[in-house]
Formats: C-alpha cells, sequence, structure tokens
C-alpha cells in the first residue's frame, strides 16, 4: 500500500504490527522474516519474557514476548499470532507480536517526536511516532529494545 | 575510496610476515650451516621487504620507517658488513614487535608505539654502520626509496590460497546442517510414499474383490457391459497409479540416497575449512621461551610436536593465551637456575617440550619441563594459610588432588604463591578457558623431576559428543566430555550429610544435586518421582558431584549453535543441539552450573540410611566402546552388588586382565583395535585364563555369530533386542555359581 502517490526517494519501508490494542512500526531495514508461532525450547530460569529458543532455518532465536516487555499482560497464541525475526546490532531474535498487519512507506517528515506521556519501558524503546490513518503508531528502536532485554535477561 | 578491506588485508599480511621473520631471525641464531643460515637471512628480508612497500601504499610511514631500518640492518648482514650476534638479534626483534603494535589497530596507530618509533630506527640505524643513523627528530620521509637490488617480492602467487572471513564460514556450515535437517524431512516423505504405496494396493485388493463379487451375480446383458466399462476404466486407473508411486517413491529413495552422501560430504568439508594446524600458536613460542630464560637468566631449549595437529579456529582462539601462561610458567617457576641444575645432576639447559596429538575427537596438549616439579605437600600448606582448606582436609588430599589445589581461583592469584610451590598466577583462567570450550586440564608433577600440564581439548566446536537426559519435563544435552560416568541411585542408597544428600560411590561420598532445581526449574527431585534414578558423575576434580536426572535418553554427536548475547549473562548454557526433527535441546555445561554459585543443595526427602553389606563381591569387567552401554551395564551391575570395573575395547580389556584378576567379563562384540571374538579367543590362548566366564552382549543377532562365539570361548551370549537386565543378572549369577 502507498501512502503518497508519488513514491518519494527519501522515504523508508516499515513494517506495522500489533501488540494488545496498540499499533507499532520496525524499520523493515531490521527485519529478516515474519514467522508463524510456532512453540519455542523454553530457556530454564529465563525471565517470562523470554519463553524460549527456535530454530529457524539453523539460526537460534531467542523470543521476545512484546507484550511483557511493554509492560502489558500475556496473551495465549492465536492464528494471528507472529514472530518478527529482527537482526540488529550483531543479534538476532525473534519478537512476539499479536499480529503482523502491513508494509508501508513513511518519510521523514511524516515523523514526529515520540509523546512525553508516555511512562516505563515503552518510553525507552518508543523512539518516534506516526499518525496511520490518524492512529498514533509507535515506531520502536531495535538497538534500546535489545538493551532493555539484556538486561532483564 | 574505502580502504577499509585493505586495512585488514595489511593487518593480516603483516602478522603472517612478521612470523616469518620472527622464525627466521631465531632459526639464523641457532644455525651453524651457512646455506641454511643465508636462506632464512632471505626469507627475512623478503618478509620485512614486504612489510615496508605495503605500508608506504597504504601510508603508514612509521611503520615503513621502522621496516625500512630492519631491511638496511638484514642488508648488511647479507652482505657480511656487521654480524648478527645477540643485542643486534634481540634489537631486530624488537622492531619486529613494535611494527606488529603499530599494525594491531590500523589504520588507527597507539601512540606509545609511535612514540617507540624513533628510538628503535635509531638504534636499528646505529647498529649498522653503513648508513647513518637517522636523527629521530626527522625521520626519514615516504619519499620513494629504491629497492635493494637482491630484494624480490614474497612469491604470493605459488600460495593457492584465499581468505574467508569466518562468519562467511559459520553460515556455510549453517547452511549444510540445515541440508542435512531438510534431508530427515524428506526421508519423512518418502515414508509417507510407502504408506501411500500400500493404501494402493489394498485398493487393488478390494477392487478384485468386488469384481469377483460382482461376477457372481446376474445381470442384463447391457448392465453386465456397462459395469464391464467400468470396471476395465478402473483397473486403469489402478494400474496407473500403483505404478505411479511406485516410481515416485523409487525415485525419492534413490535421490535421498545420493543427497545424503553429498550432504555428509559438504559438512566434512565445511568442517575441515574451519580447521587450523596448531603451529598458528605454537609458532611464537621458541621465541616466547628465548625472552624469558633471558629475563630469568635462565638456559631452555624448546622442543615441539605435533604442529601439523589441527583445531578448530575458535579453539585456538580461546587455547592461544593459557598456552602462553603455560609455558611462561614452566620457565618461570618449573625451570631451576643453571647452577642450581647441574648442583642436582641434571644438564644446565633446562628442556622446555611442547606437543600436541589429535586422539579421536580429542586433541591432547602438554606442555613439559625438567624442572622442579610441584611439591604437593606445600601445595596443602598453603591451602592451609590461604584459608582454603582446613587442616584436616588438607591431609586427606591425595597427590593428585592436592597438585589440583592450584587451579582454585583463590591460590593461583596469591602473589607468593609463585616462590612456594613453584606455579604462577591464572592458574584459575587456565582452566575456566578449557572448560568453557568443554575441555580439560590436568597437572602431573615429579618433585625434582619436572611438571607435565596436558589440555584435552575437543577437536571442533561446532558438533560435540553429547548425552541427552530428561530433567523435569525438559530434554536437555550436556557434553559427554564433562561426565565421568553414570550411577543409578536407589530411594535407600542416599544419606544426608550436614542436609546434603549423598551417596557413597567407590569408597567416596558424591554429593547428589538436581539438575533440574540447579536450573531453577519448579519440579521435583527425579527421587521423589522415581524409587530409582540415574545421576551424571561430574568430570569436576575438586568436589564429587552428580546430579541426578529423570532419565538418560541418548548419546550422539551433535551439532551445536550458539544461543547469542541475549543470554551472554548465562554461561552454563553453551548453545542449543539441534534434533534430527528441527527441535532443539538446551546444551548445559554442568561444570559451569557448579562453579556458576548456583550451588543449592537439591533437597531431597530423608530416607533411611542402609548400607549393603560389602563383603565378597564379585569383580567384574565390562568392555564396551560406547560410553553409555557401558556406563548403563556398570549401573546396572554396581546395583546388583557387583565390583566393576570398565574398558574401552578388546586392547583395554587385554591390558586389566593382565594386571587384575576379574570372576568374569562381559564384553560387547563390534569394537575398534581387538573385537569380543578376539578378545574372548585371547583370553583362553594368551591369557590361559580357560575357566574365566565370558559372556558377549551384541547386536549381532545371527545364528552364525551366535557359533562363533561360543566356538571362541564364549560362555553366554545375548543379544541386545532380547537384552533385559533380569536375564543378563540372571546369567552372571548362574555363571558366577551363586544362584539363588
Amino acid at each position: 500500500m502507498q501512502t503518497s502517490p508519488t513514491q518519494p526517494v527519501a522515504s523508508t519501508a516499515y513494517l506495522l504490527f500489533r501488540v494488545a490494542a496498540e499499533r507499532y512500526a520496525l524499520a523493515s531495514a531490521s527485519v529478516r522474516e515474519i514467522i508463524r508461532w510456532r512453540l519455542p525450547t523454553p530457556v530454564p530460569g529465563a525471565p517470562p519474557l523470554l519463553p524460549g529458543v527456535i530454530n529457524q532455518r539453523g539460526q537460534i532465536l531467542a523470543i521476545i514476548d512484546l507484550r511483557l516487555l511493554l509492560g502489558l499482560v500475556a496473551a495465549a497464541p492465536d492464528r494471528a499470532t507472529r514472530l518478527i525475526w529482527v537482526h540488529h546490532s550483531g543479534i538476532d531474535a525473534a519478537l512476539l507480536v499479536d499480529a503482523v498487519d502491513d508494509l508501508i512507506a513513511i518519510e521523514p517528515s511524516q515523523i514526529e517526536p515520540p509523546p512525553v506521556h508516555v511512562a516505563g519501558p515503552a518510553q525507552r524503546v518508543i523512539h518516534a511516532l506516526y499518525r496511520h490513518h490518524d492512529q498514533p503508531v509507535a515506531i520502536l528502536d531495535p538497538a534500546a529494545l535489545f538493551a532493555l532485554v539484556q538486561e532483564a535477561a | 575510496m574505502d580502504l577499509t578491506s585493505f586495512y585488514a588485508q595489511f593487518r593480516d599480511e603483516t602478522a603472517d610476515n612478521l612470523r616469518v621473520l620472527n622464525d627466521a631471525l631465531l632459526a639464523i641464531e641457532g644455525q651453524a650451516g651457512e646455506t641454511l643460515r643465508r636462506s632464512e637471512l632471505d626469507r627475512a628480508f623478503r618478509a620485512v621487504h614486504t612489510i615496508k612497500g605495503a605500508a608506504r601504499m597504504l601510508g603508514f610511514d612509521p611503520i615503513a620507517q621502522v621496516a625500512h631500518a630492519i631491511e638496511h640492518v638484514l642488508g648488511e648482514i647479507r652482505q657480511e658488513r656487521c654480524t648478527l650476534d645477540r643485542p643486534l638479534a634481540d634489537l631486530l626483534l624488537r622492531g619486529g614487535d613494535l611494527i606488529g603494535q603499530l599494525v594491531a589497530e590500523a589504520p588507527q596507530m597507539p601512540a606509545p608505539a609511535l612514540a617507540a618509533v624513533p628510538e628503535i630506527v635509531q638504534a636499528l640505524g646505529a647498529a649498522s654502520p653503513a648508513e647513518p643513523a637517522a636523527a629521530p627528530s626527522s625521520p626519514p620521509a615516504a619519499a620513494p626509496q629504491p629497492p635493494p637490488a637482491l630484494a624480490e617480492p614474497a612469491p604470493r602467487a605459488a600460495r593457492q590460497t584465499v581468505r574467508v572471513r569466518v562468519d562467511r564460514l559459520d553460515r556455510l556450515f549453517n547452511l549444510a546442517g540445515e541440508l542435512a535437517v531438510n534431508q530427515q524431512w524428506l526421508g519423512e516423505v518418502g515414508q509417507e510414499l510407502y504408506r501411500l504405496q500400500e493404501a494402493v494396493e489394498r485398493q487393488q485388493r478390494a477392487v478384485q474383490a468386488l469384481e469377483r463379487e460382482l461376477a457372481r451375480l446376474r445381470f442384463s446383458p447391457t448392465q453386465r457391459q456397462a459395469l464391464d466399462a467400468r470396471l476395465a476404466t478402473l483397473r486403469d486407473a489402478q494400474a496407473a497409479l500403483a505404478d505411479l508411486a511406485q516410481r515416485q517413491s523409487d525415485r525419492l529413495d534413490r535421490h535421498l540416497a545420493r543427497q545424503q552422501m553429498l550432504v555428509k560430504d559438504l559438512e566434512q568439508e565445511v568442517m575441515a575449512v574451519r580447521l587450523l594446524p596448531i603451529a598458528t600458536i605454537f609458532n611464537s613460542l621458541p621465541r616466547l621461551v628465548r625472552d624469558l630464560a633471558a629475563a630469568t637468566n635462565k638456559q631452555a631449549t624448546i622442543e615441539i610436536r605435533g604442529e601439523t595437529t589441527e583445531l578448530d579456529r575458535k579453539v585456538l582462539e580461546v587455547i592461544s593465551d593459557p598456552l602462553v601462561h603455560l609455558v611462561r610458567n614452566a620457565v618461570d617457576h618449573g625451570l631451576e637456575a643453571p647452577d642450581e641444575r647441574v648442583a642436582a645432576g641434571k644438564p644446565p639447559v633446562g628442556l622446555i617440550q611442547i606437543s600436541a596429538e589429535s586422539a579421536g575427537n580429542e586433541v591432547r596438549i602438554q606442555i613439559r619441563d625438567d624442572g622442579r616439579g610441584i611439591d604437593p605437600e606445600r601445595v596443602r600448606q598453603r591451602a592451609v594459610e590461604l584459608g582454603m582448606l582446613g587442616a584436616e582436609r588438607a591431609r586427606q588430599l591425595d597427590t593428585q588432588e592436592a597438585l589440583d589445589v592450584i587451579f582454585q581461583p583463590g591460590f593461583s592469584t596469591a602473589r607468593t604463591v609463585t616462590e612456594i610451590s613453584g606455579r604462577g598466577v591464572g592458574m584459575d583462567i587456565v582452566r575456566a578457558n578449557l572448560i568453557e570450550l568443554g575441555g580439560q586440564v590436568r597437572v602431573d608433577s615429579i618433585v625434582g623431576q619436572g611438571t607435565t600440564v596436558t589440555l584435552t581439548i575437543p577437536l571442533t566446536l561446532i558438533t560435540s559428543r553429547v548425552l541427552l537426559v530428561q530433567a523435569g519435563r525438559q530434554m536437555l544435552a550436556l557434553p559427554a566430555a564433562t561426565i565421568r560416568g553414570i550411577l543409578w541411585v536407589r530411594r535407600d542408597q542416599v544419606q544426608l550429610i550436614d542436609g546434603q544428600p549423598t551417596i557413597a560411590y567407590q569408597q567416596q561420598t558424591v554429593a547428589l544435586l538436581s539438575l533440574a532445581e540447579l536450573l531453577g526449574m519448579n519440579v521435583d527431585a527425579p527421587l521423589v518421582r522415581h524409587p530409582r534414578a540415574p545421576a551424571l558423575l561430574l568430570n569436576a576434580r575438586q568436589r564429587r558431584i552428580a546430579l541426578l536426572v529423570d532419565d538418560l535418553l541418548d548419546e550422539r554427536e551433535a551439532v551445536v549453535k550458539p544461543l547469542g548475547p541475549l543470554f551472554a549473562r548465562r554461561p552454563a548454557l553453551s548453545g542449543a543441539v539441534q534434533l534430527g526433527d528441527g527441535g532443539l535441546a538446551l546444551l548445559i555445561n554442568p561444570l559451569q552450573l557448579i562453579e556458576g554459585g548456583a550451588r543449592r543443595a537439591a533437597a531431597l526427602p530423608v530416607l533411611s540410611q542402609s548400607l549393603r553389606d560389602e563383603s565378597r563381591r564379585a569383580r567384574l569387567l565390562v568392555v564396551d566402546d560406547s560410553f553409555t552401554t557401558r556406563e548403563l551395564l556398570r549401573s546396572i551391575l554396581q546395583s546388583a552388588g557387583y565390583e566393576v570395573t570398565v574398558a574401552i575395547d578388546g586392547a583395554d580389556a587385554l591390558d586389566r586382565l593382565r594386571s587384575t584378576t576379574y570372576d568374569l567379563v562381559v564384553s560387547d562384540i563390534e569394537m575398534p583395535r581387538v573385537d569380543g571374538f578376539t578378545l574372548t579367543t585371547r583370553i583362553r590362548r594368551e591369557l590361559a585364563l580357560s575357566e574365566l566366564p565370558v559372556v558377549l552382549i551384541t547386536s549381532l543377532a545371527s545364528e552364525e555369530h551366535r557359533r562363533r562365539g561360543l566356538e571362541a570361548g564364549a560362555q553366554a551370549y545375548i543379544v541386545k533386542s532380547q537384552f533385559n537386565q533380569d536375564s543378563l543378572l540372571k546369567v552372571i549369577q548362574q555363571l558366577l555359581g551363586h544362584e539363588e
């Protein structure tokens, strides 16, 4: 889908996805693949936000439950549940999200600074905001996200 | 223009050339023959000339200056205008070291190294009178300088090699592993096709039956005609289907067999690519020994064997520092001063021997010195002084255990230890590095004769021999190298000592911990749920620990993958093992788990304390080349009250039989070196033990083999597929003549 009739060169592709009722986006440059949910191998002693590891074509990926990372309640996986294989700053991991919606192009001018009222872990990982059909979409910073997970692990 | 890749290449190439320079200089020093001297000199000259040229091209003037100065001196030596004496050799080596420091982080050059350039250049200049020393304030600019007439570029075209980035190799191996897993999946498709064929056959039989039924019924001619036409179509379709299913199944089988071989070959090739000769780290040792001996006023020669032994490059990286450390210790603390050696009746020059050899899946590296050795008594004293051991406990340690104390963190970092025990700092680091690799370190020493340190290292980190166990609800893998044996523990054998569950094993007390609990799993200890559970006896020398698990599942060679940085803070998780179905089992390093301070005792309920009657136990020898079978048999027989010794094959068994008396032998048939048949024959003929009962256990179920076994002189022949504990125990009881 296109957000503007003439595709500007400066726009960047973002993957749009949902966690609980909220919408998030990740720069597609750091997204390797979208994987259907499957039961991971649990890692004993790991915190709940790391429910386990999966083997995706030979790469071991730690699953990061974004709900728990963002301070929301966990949910049982369903047909829409997806794993997003993120590769950033030398780390490969799979983000557990409730649904993947779309791949969209966003121009830099459409990006706003993050809202000031957000608190808690979300504040650290949201690095910008974008309005998609008048709905706010929080753009995540993968580096900050991994840093947060590493602190918890 | 992006020069990054050139810098990387320059760093690698210069490191190679510096190694050549080093080797050549050391060789010249020890070389009497003029021809050899000459060729080494040429080698050194070419190496340093190449460095100079490359450094100029990339604009690293300070490096070019030092290289030029070295080259100049070498030229003078070659022209016999000056001689390579010891101080000059030192100076040249220092020059090489300086280049090494300058290059290490190129294009950045560390300030201290830069500051040292003028001094070295001047010293080198002063050493060769033919060229006036360059003033430190105005070093020669990078102006083009005519290359010396004799210089020739290093012959690089002749080496048919390519540098490949390691991550690329890793990816390649990953893909090969994936192919193998896919292959297994294809195999399942093959199975499906077999089932399809069976279904088609059943359908065919049903149609035939239907035809026969219809033939018995009465129809009008038109009806009969229509039925026949339909049946004919059905038969045709049926035949086509059967044919197709058959052909597809055959094709897939052939394809699978071919691909299987290709995948295996590919895996082995990729693995081999990651192997490097150990010479890459051994090469620096002669220089190290030379410098250290000089610095400590000792005399030493070094002997190196097995430098072509190959190891995974990651393994080489990790053992490089420990190796240097051990060699340093050997010279610094192991070897005595020359006069002391002479007084002790030894030659004044100490000998450091370094060897590497591969044995199966492992590589053994030994660092041996003929120095003063380590006195276990002093180690005991020291450990008590440091408060690491009680005086009582220290006295109980046998020699080997006392020597092992030097690997304790608190012990080896104590400064004064060097004067007392003869061993230096950082032995705990050596051990930590080896444990990280799934390897081991052992020290043997004889006072007055010397010390030998043996490192045992897995050949490659990619695959390793693992034991699959069930812990709680999860399947886990443990490196086989970390486990010394398996004991089966019955509830009533457990004794609490200071609240810690223990078991008596070979006259020793072994602490029992639950693996699941150590890992923080929320499950009951195995012995709460089962009356009898296996425990893995760890290869940890300091403490006798066995980890209770729920079940033993398998032993296999497995591909180990890293878990990645998100789990970096949990060193006991050393990776994940890929299972045939694409699933994963976590690889746990139990030694790390124990070291990691997670040493909470697994709470076992207090159980009755009963000790088995130890009087007159029959002594059995179990011979099997499979670790799992061996340990399984050992535990079954031990639980039945026998004293059990194990041998890894027939040859090992014969050795043991020569030195000790056994009451009965239980042996596998297919084994390397000496198999079960030969073992039995040789027991009868060579050892003349005509009465010793031999029980053969085997997967060879044929009548022919049974006959051969009995002909060789075995009393009983048990086939693995029919194997059950009770029948084995019964046979043994009968043969030993105490049938109940």
